[in-house]
């Protein structure tokens, strides 16, 4: 080791129990920052993966005018064709077509307006979480024309059990009347409360019949390997759809932007938190060192009386500094990294989550994740923030006169 | 009469690097109400440390002390702090005075903690002051003054409280020479017209000019004891 | 006579010790000062942020208290209505505890237009009844709100374009009657309004009460009463009240009518109190090492004053006073900072262009931050509480020091 780095360390230690408080508060804030940017990201993760894995897909391909004026008019022509060359596509892991319209759905009891969905039975699951929760009956399929899937609060609202019939009244898309009879085949459980009370689903050919679609279809749901590689598979979409004008991909980005300006917002207001926590420990640490600076000023004075230049007294407080916080991001990382393990295989559980599960699709329990970034981030600006700290201590180094220090003035 | 201060078969060793130094070894010595007593003796010969076990800042490790006829041994630290204050003057040998406060307020310090109210503290501060030759400078701060004005606001404090027992371990170790007498014959005042008791331990033979008995000390031990005849 | 210190001195030689180190004793308070300010913030924004969810939930149907039929809330069907209150019921209302109360009507219902279908809530409601502070909240952009006798109905901007018709055209509402039927009527709409939130104003459709009643069967029925109280830290008193009077019935506050919001409502102080307790943690170290260090450096003049016969107690008094003072000044400038802050900021912050982030939480684009004065007092009182308990301990060393010890040491 050598010798500047040596007097650095055996400085520091001068004041043992100063500077492992000092140590303690950036570990602690390290510590933190860990544990809650590793639950931000696994939150984030999970909200977004159940949110775009449900029904919206991570990519759709639309009618170029159909997001912002969501009429049937703006469709996708020979869309289930569309859908099955896209599905060839290595990126894309699934793809379905569907209709979407609105109908008056009675049954003979009840009646209601509900968004009726037409969706490619047998692709369906491939972009969608909602086949799997099937609760009662069978899926659609080609053996149940004129069937209907109903969510299970749709069905308590209808009061409607398998078999039942349900009347649909609604208008097509030429703005003709439409209607039909439909068996109640199947309930599902999507879990998302609003989702479930106002949708319904029925296979994608009926759907074209009562609406008069023809072979058009509303969108075609996509998804890819992971929420990471749709710039990606966005790319080979575009690539595929390049000859035909009308229609263009969206990611889930813009065809729910709420989900990722709350996620925004969300990591604002931490952020906020987090800078606070930082500020706070960056002032402990000026503190310590403006602390070791002015009880040193006699030897100070004496060093710098024999000669030794005003800057290697500042490299050496640096210095100094920097293993001060080195040792606090390593022990803060030590336990940041045990605390999101153990939480990554218990889960985190707070309070008015199972509320908020609801509302946003998320798993009573929340996992941590355990990522280099999630991991380095905030203990590297915790230690360059530190480092700076060291600054102003420095400046009133900078400006010791020998004769005074040495005086202790 | 009971006696200002009973020392009796007093022992106090220090351990220090496997070494054992006797810092009072078996002293006896009594002190009569309104004595003037001048310690003496080479230098580590045990003076500090026997004004210590006086004022009942150190316990002897054994014998007895009384002062004002109370036994120390009998007191709990709180009980000791009271005789303190009450009853003991002390002016330290090196640190003397608190760093916060100007030098009336280090004087008005023992007043204020024994409850005199605001206009009798400021009134005994300030002739207190001009006593030891320090009118004008009650505002500063410790570190604005001299060490001869340091050591004369501590002098000050020691006895501004009209205790019956003062202890001044070097009281003059800074003064010039004037100073320290115009200090030593304001304690032979005080000695004369209130009664009031001094153990002065000094190597400055001014000292022992003002003072009527001489105890010299050397190795923790009392080697010489006797009163001083002046003209 | 025992030893003193009257306490105007023992806080002026705290003020002047603190003033030693003055650099020291700077960083210190303002560590203290920003992390107060930043709680403050913090929490009047998370409340602020919670209170204007509460009350976009309540928009739609604003109501201190609402009383339906069990079973309506988790089906909001036309099956479960009530008749207009009578008797006992109407005295009550009518009654000292209210300010004022509405029937209404609020069912799912299908509305097109020559072009376009959409599935909306159709809320029927007595123009006369509701005061200044519902709906009428939301800015008319064109037309008129209804009368009590009046046909027409209120649609807001986005539904309108959505439906690609205008003001005056007719559209089609259809919904379920009361007998079971399929219900439906043609109406003018008579007037465009614009909501907080486009989510609510392309789902929620206005029209009189009697009209909505007339197109689903059902003369004379409801299916909520709107309570607003006159006092509202009385409202658990009202609640109990009709409680009795009508045991059966479903009788909500506003404050439990959302089961995350409510949820979110009885926690928050318990998540104020853990950011609180965590923040201070990490300031706490820092505090710990000033004090310690502030206690290293005087030593000998704590050895002096204990030498001078002043009790432990009062020394270590001493160092509390210097600790509270510290943090005193701290919490002061803090409050300070977040009450400007606050205060620049009482109109609410523009965050349109986080709108349908903040939609999807349920809340409008606009924060307003509320101040609670019990936050600023658990905020002060946990940070000075855990503050002085952070200088026990040095301060308990320091009055056990000897005093020779102390004075000798170098
Ligand atoms: N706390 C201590 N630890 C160890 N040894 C001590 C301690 N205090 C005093 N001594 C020793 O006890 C002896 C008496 O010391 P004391 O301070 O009483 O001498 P003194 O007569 O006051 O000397 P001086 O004239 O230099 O002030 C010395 O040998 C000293 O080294
Ligand atoms: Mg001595």
């Amino acid at each position: 080791m050598p010798l500047s780095l040596r007097l650095a360390w055996r400085n520091l230690w001068r004041h043992q129990r100063r500077t492992w408080l000092t140590v303690a508060a950036m570990a602690l804030c390290n510590t933190l920052l860990i544990f809650m940017i590793g639950l931000q990201a696994g939150s984030y993760l999970t909200m977004l993966n159940n949110n775009l894995a449900v029904f919206s897909g991570h990519l759709q391909v639309q009618h170029r005018d159909y997001h912002d004026q969501p009429k049937p008019r703006f469709s996708v022509a020979n869309g289930v064709a569309l859908a099955a060359r896209l599905r060839q596509l290595p990126e894309v892991s699934g793809a379905a077509a569907r209709g979407m319209g609105f109908a008056l759905l009675s049954s003979d009891k009840r009646s209601k307006a509900m968004q009726v969905i037409g969706v490619e039975a047998e692709y369906e699951a491939s972009v969608s979480s909602i086949p799997g929760t099937l609760r009662e009956g069978q899926y659609l399929s080609a053996d149940t024309p004129n069937g209907v899937l109903l969510g299970q609060r749709s069905a308590n609202h209808l009061k409607a059990n398998i078999g039942s019939e349900i009347t649909l009244l609604g208008s097509g898309r030429d703005g003709s009347f439409a209607a039909s009879v439909l068996t109640v085949v199947g309930i599902v459980d999507s879990g998302m409360e609003e989702f479930d009370r106002n949708t319904v689903f029925i296979r994608l050919s009926d759907f074209q019949d009562i609406f008069s679609y023809g072979d058009e279809v509303s969108h075609i749901a996509l998804l890819s390997a992971s929420i990471f590689e749709v710039a990606n598979t966005q790319a080979a979409i575009d690539g595929l759809i390049a000859d035909r004008e009308t229609l263009r991909s969206l990611d889930w980005d813009v065809l729910m932007p709420g989900l990722k300006q709350a996620i925004q917002s969300d990591i604002a207001s931490a952020l906020f938190i987090y800078t606070v926590l930082i500020i706070v420990v960056v002032f402990s640490v000026l503190n310590n060192q403006l602390m070791a600076v002015l009880e040193r000023r006699k030897e100070y004075g004496i060093l710098l009386s024999l000669g030794v230049a005003h800057r290697r007294l500042i490299g050496l407080l640096f210095t100094e500094t920097a293993l001060l916080a080195l040792l606090g991001l390593l022990v803060g990382i030590a336990l940041g990294g045990a605390l999101n393990e153990y939480f990554a295989i218990v889960g985190v559980q707070f309070a008015g989550m199972e509320e908020m599960g609801e509302k946003f699709n998320l798993p009573a329990r929340i996992h941590p994740i355990t990522h280099p970034l999630t991991l380095l981030a905030g203990p590297i600006i915790v230690f360059i923030g530190s480092v700076f700290a060291a600054l102003y201590p420095a400046i009133k180094l900078r400006h010791l006169n020998p004769v005074s220090a040495r005086a202790g003035l | 009469m009971t006696n200002a201060v009973h020392c009796h078969q007093l022992c106090r060793k220090f351990h220090q690097g496997g070494q054992t130094i006797h810092g009072l070894d078996h002293v006896d010595f009594d002190v009569a109400a309104g004595e003037f007593i001048c310690l003496t003796g080479p230098s580590g010969s045990g003076k500090t440390t026997l004004l210590n076990a006086i004022g009942g800042l150190d316990r002897p490790d054994s014998g007895d002390i009384a002062v004002g006829g109370v036994s120390l041994n009998t007191l709990d630290q709180g009980a000791l702090a009271d005789l303190r204050l009450a009853h003991i003057g002390f002016v330290f040998q090196s640190y003397n005075l608190i760093p916060v406060l100007s030098a009336r307020e280090n004087i008005e310090f023992i007043l204020l903690m024994q409850g005199v109210d605001a206009t009798e503290r400021h009134r005994l501060a300030d002739d207190m002051l001009r006593e030891v030759g320090l009118e004008g400078l009650g505002s500063r701060r410790p570190s604005e003054l001299s060490g001869g004005q340091q050591q004369r606001v501590a002098v000050a404090r020691a006895i501004v409280s009209r205790p019956t027992l003062v202890l001044a371990d070097e009281p003059t170790a800074n003064l010039d020479s004037h100073t320290a007498e115009q200090l030593m014959a304001l304690f032979a005042e005080l000695n004369l017209r209130h009664g009031t008791t001094f153990i002065v331990a000094s190597h400055d033979p001014r000292v022992q000019h003002f003072a009527r008995r001489l105890i010299r000390m050397q190795d923790g031990k009392i080697i010489e004891d006797h009163p001083l005849a002046h003209d | 006579m025992s030893a003193k210190l009257p306490t105007t001195h023992l806080l002026a030689l705290a003020w002047r010790n603190l003033w030693r180190n003055s650099e020291r004793s700077v960083v210190m308070i303002g560590a203290l000062a920003i992390a107060v300010a930043a709680m403050l913030f913090l929490i009047a924004m998370m409340r602020g942020l919670l209170n204007d969810m509460s009350q976009q939930n309540l928009r739609a149907l604003p109501g201190d208290l609402q009383i339906h039929q069990p079973g309506y809330l988790d089906d909001p069907s036309i099956d479960y209505r009530m008749p207009w209150p009578s008797g006992d019921l109407l005295a009550e209302l009518d009654g000292v505890g209210v300010a004022r109360w509405s029937g209404r009507l609020s069912v799912g219902a299908m509305v097109a237009s020559e072009r376009e279908a959409r599935g909306i809530q159709l809320i029927g409601y007595v123009p006369s009844r509701e005061g200044q502070n519902s709906f009428n909240e939301w800015r008319l952009i064109d037309g008129d709100w209804p009368s009590d006798d009046s046909k027409g109905v209120v649609v807001g901007a986005s539904l309108l374009e959505k439906l690609d018709t205008q003001l005056g055209k007719r559209i089609v509402l259809t919904s379920q009657g009361a007998d079971g039927e399929i219900a439906d009527i043609g109406a003018r709409i008579i007037g465009v309004y614009r909501a907080e939130m486009a989510q609510l104003e392309e789902r929620l459709v206005y029209m009189a009460l009697p009209a909505m009643q007339s197109m689903l069967r059902s003369p004379d029925d409801i299916q909520q009463i709107a309570i607003f109280s006159r006092d509202p830290s009385r409202l658990l008193d009202v609640q109990s009240r009709f409680q009795q009077l009508l045991p059966s019935a479903d009788i909500q506050r506003w404050d439990q009518l959302n089961s995350y919001l409510s949820a979110m409502l009885d926690n928050m102080d318990a998540i104020i109190t853990v950011l609180i307790v965590v923040m201070f943690i990490t300031l706490a170290f820092g505090l710990v090492n000033t004090l310690v260090m502030a206690i290293f450096e005087r030593v000998k003049e704590i050895g002096l004053m204990l030498a001078l016969g002043l009790k432990p107690t009062q020394i270590a008094l001493m160092i509390l006073a210097e600790t509270l003072v510290l943090l005193l000044l701290g919490i002061a400038i803090g409050n300070a900072a977040a009450g400007l802050a606050l205060l620049s900021l009482r109109d609410g912050i523009d965050l349109s262009a986080m709108a349908e982030g903040f939609a999807m939480i349920g809340a409008a684009p606009s924060l307003t931050p509320q101040f609670l004065w019990r936050d600023l007092w658990m905020c002060n009182g946990i940070v000075s509480v855990l503050g002085l308990a952070c200088s026990l301990l040095p301060a308990w060393r320091a009055a056990h020091y000897s005093p020779i010890e102390a004075l000798y040491r170098d």
